[in-house]
């Protein structure tokens, strides 16, 4: 560069000889000085560019683009800002309502830079060598100071010398029983627990209390429930309408389960980031993807807004932030979302590194995944659906492959059963049909039916209908696509579906006057259901509410059979009555195009779906008269209707809430994205100014990581999980492991040695223990190999955890507790008042997970579970004595906008934003809710049953309530004092006012 | 373990104290400053200021950035997206071209789909106030005030759903989550008075719009910033004892809690944590008592009852308007008690149907919007007139918005207008503002604004330059953000200062 500067400098030379060459430090340098310096200057270097040092200022910023090209005006960027010809780019820029330069400088620097650009060496200037970030350095351990047998002590002591200071110790065995209950199980210990801690004289008591603890499913409880505020969880969408989330519980059930398993974290962090592709035959690593999709989502801008539009695409973009935002700040305490419209403005983070992110996720949607339940199942379902994909898409080597003759065998097994299938389904002869909301039916050549017309809001086909004599034991109804219908059908509803309500048969003898009576069905299956509760059974189960309907297997045909109660002989010249209701439901949907049959046989099977039209006509022809591509389609069909059958067999899956390319389409707009989307870096955020297209990729910043993603096949979404979970997990990347540390310690001690757990960036706090941090990170790495639990018993066995809160030696030197001179003191959370009420009142439910605890009343009807409607919640008389009501607090039905008052109150997350950090506010409105809630009240009036059970006079009675809520005896006073207040006005609420001590709500 | 208050960045006791002495100088140093000029050359530095709460006061008076307008606000929120074409925005061409097309309508899909003929307002507009400004009859006492009001007609916005509107046009952001107007108003501010919540939230009596809560959710600002909702029908949860507690057992209990928690506070001398513990329940006695006082409206004149309409009754409509008239009446006794914030509800999510309970009139407009006109219209105008008389809109700002506004076309084969976030209406009266006014404009037809475009961004910049607040500096500190009430945009609308 230095050459080129000097050559550049003697060209100008050469030519200046014409006239009076501009020149650097006369008329230049003080342009820059004058409008630039101040954010491109020694002191600041916005977007990474400054105009005082040669190399950078031609060399141009972060953009990586040169700002001025030589002997080019017209092509250096650097004129096109200063000369504001877009308003957008202009510098200084418009908002900073600072002067601009004159036509006459931006002339100056033009001529400047046509000219050479002459910069003199001794201007040149060096650039700042910039540290690295602290957090983005490689990961090296340090060695522990002495003066400590935990090395947290020896580092804390370290530092504590350092800045004179001396520890406080140890907090009394009662204090420090409470506290270390609560800071592992989330719950109190109870009296005998209590008793047997304090009485046992083994010099190991402490540390086999901690292995109790961490033992227990109840850790597993509080621990997953500081995960689930990392990851934003709740059971509703959030945002407009509110949607209930029915299956994200499984994912909130699995956390629990890691953390009580001790998963080690780097396959933690592989599980929730591609468990699917790295560990596809473990159901609950599919259930781990909750992960990325448990924040919110916005129903109404995915679905309802049409898939043209700006809205939607700007939601998608919006998706796949909080997915990236997701990942990258919960496991890299990154703030890459920071760089969606322009590159990070603090932490060296590109734009475009920020889009490769979101191409990571380019290919995935959040929707209900089937998983399990078991690993065979699980295992066999994603062999049949690989076979399935690849029968829908099929290769050169799949086409092979039906030529041999061991396939061919079996094509013809099934032509056979098809054939023994079909025979058995006879066709009604249909004498007429009617539609009440006055649609036409037109008979089709294959014998069915076709409804156009008006499309009414309710409408019942009325078919009138004879055979030939015989036994009849089941009636098939078959819903058959049709390029007239919307989305091809079956259903005449603009998405294809449509609503069987009801399907009545009646049979009258022949003769005139006979009385048809009405045929009864034991039992109707179909090939496919929307749902448990949208199934072909709701059309025969007498009530118009329900019915039957087949979203989102649309444009393909799909079949009923209906069992009759009681098969028999009908004579020739019977009449049949079909009455296909579509009564209730959504308004439209009536089917499209049906044909009916009739069988008198038991049932095999239950129903497959029936083959496409192409392929029943080809199979009716006889097989030696068919041509190659014929013969190929029907080998096909037989192929997917048996990968169809075994995958029926298998025992059905379960649901969870998580991230999918498999998404069932929802009405026109959301849909699965058939190969990963193509993501463009968008200027300034704006999907009108979309620019290069970008490839999956992960960060430079990171050192000793590569930015690259090694991934096998770009064209597989899962692959590109799996690359950044590994890049995620990699040994060599120091962000996860001292993210995961400190992020555990912050919950230890109330604040992280960096005290900002999902920002180690320049805006994020600076660590107050780097050495310490760094040791952590790299024993829990390589030592505990992973291990939390490990983790936890470092920290709560070190002098450090267990110093007293009471001490105040240091506060005039370190107010704020940064160098853990003592404890910090913590409020109760949320969940572990709610949960400690519950076990004082005797109340406590400790089953372990399944759907969420509903702990509020929806009024009216179901209207809440399938779309949500605020205004329907009803926190406040929501009966306490409840069985929803007595479960812990982590299985509570999280609703995002609208929470539970009292948990509300008590700084518990909402599930819109991220929570890496709560909040412990002090409130009139709480200390409202701990006087007046009706669940708190509830659990004193309880409490106070209890105590007066174990009868004693109210000195006693006054002794256990101490010892129960504030885990101490009374002192004289006290219990004197609440001896005589609870004579006066009752037990319950002398013990209301012991929720409401300090010494209840803090934890010392 | 939860954070500690005192070990939190921005609610931390010991750091209040320690910086509140430069913190305050500075301050003060800043306003001599702007008062010469001198801040203006320095202005494209913009540092943030966080301002320092007190966590045993949080909601303690704090001095704006610079002399302000208005010390008070009082929002009025229209929800379901209220039509500016049948409320305040005269269009004579949409009368004239009734019944035909749009021009570009026909390719145009807005929410619910295709676009119907132009359409004229049901209503017709004449000539109001000294200052003639057209205003519809379907808020003719609104009309009458004409007089006293300033009005954007240039508003846009960046949505067309009612959840991510009603977010934005509440709290900068389309997305759930983000703190509200009122609570960065508060968190800036404080309230001047003790004994009441410095900001309060009025629902509506048929109750909480879309966005519920979060149109005065605190977001990641502490949360003492929360507005506090209740209305003249439905009392602040928790407030009192349940039934079967007398009040001397009330009394009896406080008694003891707070003789239990200084006791144990004296264990932690010089512990304000636990001291504003302490005062956190003394505030809530005194809202005990001043919440009733305040939301007890049977106090007030026959003539004042009359005036708002709080003795309509009949039918349906008139119980809902003597409903929300009561509100209107608490929402002027709370400005009158000097609470900071207070936002007014008119309108709730949709129960019963599209448009039955708020402004969403897509299919049966003149029958809907003839309800919520009768609704909004005397109770509003007399609480402005009310306000005005007792000479509170000295000091308080007055404004009325709502998500968006509607189509000059009526929906293919219905007759309602769909969304329109291109254009719409807002007003703002009282202190600080220009009035008589009219800013900016909407084209030919009502459809896109077209003079002075305004965005909801300018709408809240100008709000917090006339509180003395300097939108581009007023922030928190939030996952890698220095966040604000404007994100990265808005302009304060210079011109409608008064």
């Amino acid at each position: 560069m230095k050459r080129l500067a000097g050559m550049i400098l003697a060209v100008s030379v050469a030519t200046g000889a014409a006239g009076a060459p501009v020149d650097y430090a006369r008329d230049v340098r003080p342009i820059f000085q004058k409008y630039c310096y101040e954010c491109h200057g020694p002191e600041k270097q916005k977007s990474g560019y400054q105009l005082d040092v040669r190399d950078v200022a031609l060399r141009g910023g972060e953009s990586g683009n040169a700002a001025i090209v030589p002997h080019d005006a017209k092509k250096s960027p650097l004129i096109r800002f200063v000369s504001g010809e877009d308003e957008d780019e202009q510098m200084p820029p418009k908002k900073s309502n600072r002067l601009r330069l004159t036509p006459a400088e931006v002339q100056t620097l033009r001529v400047w830079i046509n000219e050479g650009p002459a910069w003199p060496d001794e201007f040149a200037g060096a650039p700042k060598a910039a540290e690295p970030h602290w957090s983005l350095t490689p990961l090296v351990k340090p060695t522990v100071p002495r003066g400590g047998a935990n090395p947290i002590d020896a580092f804390i002591r370290a530092k504590l010398a350092e800045k004179q200071l001396a520890p406080s110790p140890e907090a009394d065995r009662q204090t420090l029983l409470r506290r270390l209950y609560y800071d592992l199980t989330g719950l109190p210990p109870t009296p005998a627990e209590r008793e047997r801690f304090l009485s046992d004289p083994d010099p190991k008591a402490y540390e086999k209390l901690i292995e109790r603890l961490l033992a227990s499913p109840r850790y597993g409880e509080h621990w997953g429930r500081h995960w689930l505020d990392v990851a934003n969880y709740a059971d509703t969408h959030g945002n407009d309408h509110d949607y209930v989330r029915s299956n994200a519980w499984p994912y909130r059930d699995y956390v629990i389960r890691a953390f009580n398993e001790d998963k080690p974290y780097a396959r933690f962090v592989q599980e929730q980031v591609a468990g699917d592709a790295l560990f596809p035959d473990d159901p609950q690593a599919t259930v781990a993807l909750g992960f990325i999709a448990a924040g919110p989502w916005d129903h109404t801008l995915m679905v309802t807004v049409r898939e043209d539009t700006v809205d939607h695409h700007m939601a998608q973009n919006l998706d796949r932030d909080g997915m990236v935002s997701a990942v990258m700040g919960t496991f890299q305490s990154l703030t890459v979302h920071c760089a969606r419209c322009h590159d990070h403005k603090f932490d060296p983070i590109s734009q475009r590194e920020y889009y490769a992110l979101q191409a990571v996720f380019a290919g995935v949607d959040r929707a209900n995944r089937p998983f399990g339940p078991d690993e065979h199942t699980q295992a066999a379902r994603r062999q049949l659906l690989m076979t399935q994909r690849a029968l829908q898409q099929p290769d050169g080597v799949l086409l092979a492959t039906l030529e041999t003759a061991a396939l061919k065998a079996q094509v013809a097994a099934g032509e056979a059963a098809w054939a023994r299938r079909e025979a058995a389904w006879v066709p009604f002869e249909i004498m007429s049909i009617v539609s009440t909301g006055g649609a036409a039916l037109t008979r089709q050549p294959d014998g069915s039916w076709f409804v156009s017309g008006p499309r009414p809001e309710r409408d019942t086909y009325i078919v009138t209908a004879h055979r030939r004599g015989g036994k009849l034991s089941a009636v098939r109804l078959e819903v058959l696509p049709d390029d007239r219908l919307p989305q091809r059908g079956p259903g005449r509803w603009d998405n294809g579906n449509f609503h069987l309500t009801e399907f009545r048969a009646f049979a009258a003898p022949a003769g005139a006057g006979e009385e048809a009576k009405p045929l009864r069905f034991a039992r109707a299956t179909a090939d496919h259901d929307e749902g448990p509760a949208i199934s072909a059974a709701q059309a025969i189960d007498g009530k118009s509410e329900t019915h039957w309907g087949v979203h989102p297997r649309y444009g393909e045909p799909h079949e009923a059979v209906f069992e009759l109660q009681d098969p028999r002989e009908f004579p020739e010249g019977t009449t049949f009555t079909f009455l296909l209701e579509h009564q209730a439901g959504a308004a439209g949907h009536g089917i499209g195009r049906f044909r009916l049959g009739a069988g008198d046989a038991p049932l095999a099977t239950a129903p497959l779906a029936p083959l496409p039209a192409e392929v029943t006509a080809i199979l009716r022809s006889p097989p030696s008269g068919r041509t190659p591509a014929q013969r190929q389609a029907v080998a096909l069909a037989m192929l997917k209707m048996e990968n169809q059958r075994a995958l029926a067999a298998l025992p059905p899956p379960q649901l969870v809430y998580a991230v999918t390319r498999d998404v069932p389409p929802d009405g026109e707009n959301f849909k699965p994205a058939a190969q990963p989307r193509p993501i463009h870096l968008l200027t300034r955020g704006e999907l009108g100014k979309p620019g290069d297209l970008i490839a999956p990729g992960a960060l430079r910043c990171v050192a000793g990581m590569p930015p690259e993603l090694v991934i096998a096949d770009v064209s597989d979404e899962s692959a590109r999980r799996a690359a950044l979970a590994y890049w995620l997990t990699d040994e060599r990347n120091a962000l996860s492991w001292r993210s995961i540390v400190n992020r555990i310690w912050s919950y230890h001690f109330g604040r992280g040695l960096c005290d900002t757990p999902n920002d180690f960036g320049k805006m994020g706090g600076a660590p107050s223990h780097r050495e310490l941090l760094d040791w952590l990170a790299v024993w829990f790495r390589d030592e505990a190999k992973g291990s939390l639990k490990a983790l936890h018993q470092l920290i709560v066995t070190s002098e450090t955890w267990k110093q007293t809160t009471l001490a105040n030696h240091g506060t005039a030197r370190d107010g704020d507790n940064r160098w853990l001179w003592r404890q910090n003191r913590a409020r109760l959370s949320g969940e572990e008042i709610r949960d400690t009420l519950l076990v004082l009142s005797g109340q406590l439910d400790l089953t372990m997970g399944g759907p969420p605890a509903v702990q509020f009343n929806s009024h009216g009807d179901a209207t809440f579970m399938s779309g949500g409607n605020p205004a329907f919640l009803d926190y406040q008389h929501f009966d306490p004595d409840a069985p929803a009501a007595r479960r812990r607090a982590v299985y509570r039905f999280l609703f995002r906008t609208v929470p539970d008052p009292f948990m509300d109150a008590l700084d518990c997350p909402d599930g819109s934003l991220f929570t890496p950090v709560r909040g412990a506010s002090t409130t009139a409105q709480q200390a409202l809710a701990m006087l007046n809630d009706p669940f708190l009240i509830r659990q004193c009036e309880h409490l106070a049953d209890r105590l007066a059970a174990s009868g004693g006079e109210p000195g006693s009675q006054a002794e256990s309530a101490f010892q129960l809520v504030l885990q101490r005896g009374a002192r004289a006073p006290e219990r004197a004092a609440f001896a005589t207040y609870l004579q006066r006005h009752g037990l319950a609420n002398a013990c209301q006012w012991l929720f409401n001590s300090s010494e209840f709500l803090y934890l010392d | 373990m939860a954070i500690p208050e005192r070990i939190h960045p921005f609610l931390n006791r010991r750091a209040f104290l320690r910086h509140s002495a430069t913190a305050l100088s500075g301050m003060a140093l800043a306003q001599l400053l702007s008062r010469d000029g001198l801040l203006a050359a320095e202005s494209s530095r913009k540092p943030p200021i966080r301002p320092q709460i007190d966590p045993a006061n949080p909601n303690a008076v704090r001095a704006p950035h610079f002399p302000p307008r208005a010390k008070q606000v009082l929002m009025i929120f229209s929800a379901g997206g209220c039509s500016h074409l049948d409320t305040f925005d005269y269009k004579p061409e949409l009368i004239k071209r009734h019944g035909q097309p749009l021009p570009g309508g026909d390719k145009l899909v807005t929410f619910q789909g295709a676009q119907g003929a132009l359409n004229q307002s049901p209503w017709a507009f004449r000539p109001r106030g000294q200052c003639g400004k057209m205003i519809s009859e379907l808020v003719p006492r609104l009309g009458e005030l004409a007089d006293e009001m300033c009005f954007l007609h240039s508003l846009t916005g960046k949505t067309n759903t009612h959840g991510p509107g009603e977010n934005f046009m509440n709290t900068g952001f389309t997305l759930d989550g983000f703190p509200s107007l009122g609570a960065w108003t508060t968190y800036a501010l404080g309230s001047a008075n003790d004994n009441l919540p410095a900001y309060v939230a009025i629902p509506d009596p048929r109750g909480v719009p879309q966005s519920a809560g979060n149109c005065w959710n605190p977001g990641f600002l502490p949360a003492a910033f929360q507005g506090t909702d209740f209305n003249a029908t439905k009392p602040l949860r928790n407030l009192a004892r349940p039934a079967g507690i007398s009040p001397e057992k009330d009394r009896a209990t406080r008694e003891f809690i707070a003789q239990l928690n200084r006791h144990h506070s004296a264990h932690y001398p010089g512990d304000t944590e636990l001291a504003a513990r302490i005062s956190s329940y003394e505030l809530a006695a005194h809202m005990q008592l001043s919440v009733p006082a305040v939301s007890d409206i049977s106090t007030e004149p026959a003539h004042i009852l009359r005036s708002y309409g709080a003795d309509a009754t009949g039918n349906r409509t008139q119980e809902i308007k003597a409903g929300y008239a009561r509100n209107c009446i608490l929402a002027r006794r709370l400005i009158e008690q000097g609470v900071r914030f207070v936002q007014l509800f008119n309108g709730a999510y949709q129960v019963g149907g599209e448009g039955t309970s708020n402004w969403d009139g897509h299919k049966v407009l003149k029958d809907q919007y003839t309800v919520h006109g009768e609704v909004l219209d005397q109770p509003t105008a007399a609480l402005l007139a009310d306000l005005k008389q007792r000479g509170l809109l000295q000091d308080t700002l007055v404004v009325w918005c709502t998500e968006f506004g509607r189509m000059p076309t009526f929906q293919a084969g219905a007759s309602g207008r769909d969304h329109n976030p291109a254009g719409f209406t807002a007003w703002l009266a009282g202190a600080g503002v220009k009035a008589p006014f009219s800013f900016g404009a909407t084209d030919e037809f009502g459809y896109k604004a077209v003079e002075k475009i305004a965005t909801v961004y300018d709408f809240h910049a100008t709000i917090l330059q006339i509180l003395g607040l300097d939108h581009e500096r007023l922030s928190f500190y939030h996952n890698g953000i220095e966040r604000r009430l404007t994100d990265v945009h808005g302009e304060v609308l210079r011109e409608i200062l008064a």
